[in-house]
């Protein structure tokens, strides 16, 4: 391999690797060492560094992926909401299903958080509900209703993000 | 549809045998058709992986000058394998049946 070959490899290699910093270090380095291996292989078959890199791309967009994935990762295995939804966030502008399921969460946290100002007021201040025109129809039954509201839209506001991050996993790559 | 096909295309290539990237980028170029980067295979392979579908180890051979990593198919590739493979040729049977209607 000639010398500029190899200085070109090594400074993408170099990149990479500093790209790749979020990850677990025997991650980075798979990733890095099969990157080389590829590399010099393919340059001792005749190519030069820059048609071989050219297959890899930019060493950020190469890296994104393993990122990306790493990301949806790390967020399903906290197991909190706003860390899942953070993580959503950071990749909504590329993927529909991460815009579809934060608008779900934002839906559904929204009604749940209703419903509990609604519980709230209820209790403290009841004389101030009146929900529907006229008479309060439900009376105390209120009491139930809203709870139940309450529970099922924040399992639907987790599960959003939930099922948005299981579906961003089982994809190859997110545009 | 056709990040569907590579993994399908990639699991039945691995179903032969271990092979290492670039052994499976030439592979998929020459006994499917199919023309790969290097920046979709690997996070391909990385992946499904992840998934369980498929599993790596590094090899030191005689005649590379690095360690290799081979990819297999797991006994979950395999079944998955034969699932999205029988999804697919049902659906270009169909398909083909279709297309070549009234020709």
């Amino acid at each position: 391999m000639g010398a500029q070959d190899e200085t070109d490899i090594n400074t993408w290699l170099g990149y990479l690797e500093q790209v790749l910093a979020p990850l677990p270090a025997s991650e980075r380095e798979d990733i890095v060492v099969e990157a080389r291996a590829h590399l010099e292989e393919r340059v001792a078959a005749g190519l030069s560094a820059t048609s071989a890199l050219a297959g890899f791309g930019k060493a950020e967009h190469y890296a994104r992926a393993f990122l990306d994935d790493h990301a949806l990762t790390q967020a399903l295995d906290s197991r909190r909401a706003l860390t899942m939804a953070k993580t959503l966030f950071g990749v909504a502008g590329q993927s529909l299903i991460a815009t579809l399921g934060l608008i779900a969460f934002l839906v559904f946290g929204t009604t749940t958080i209703g419903a509990i100002a609604c519980l709230l007021l209820k209790f403290a201040r009841p004389e101030l509900i009146n929900l529907w025109p006229g008479s309060e129809r439900l009376g105390n039954g209120l009491y139930p209703v809203l709870v139940a509201i309450a529970v099922i839209d924040a399992w639907l506001a987790r599960f959003s993000l939930v099922l948005a991050l299981k579906g961003l996993k089982g994809r190859p790559d997110r545009e | 549809m056709y990040k569907g096909v590579l993994e399908l295309a990639l699991m039945r290539l691995l179903q032969d045998g271990a092979q290492y990237g670039l052994k499976i980028l030439d592979g998929l170029h020459e006994e499917a058709g199919l023309d790969l980067s290097e920046g979709t295979l690997y996070p391909l392979l990385h992946r499904l992986e992840k998934a369980g579908l498929i599993k790596s180890e590094w090899r030191h051979e005689a005649e590379a000058s690095h360690p290799r990593k081979y990819y297999g198919l797991t006994p979950a590739g395999a079944t998955e394998l034969k699932a999205q493979g029988d999804i697919w040729l049902e659906m270009t049977e169909r398909l083909n049946a279709f297309l070549k209607r009234g020709n």
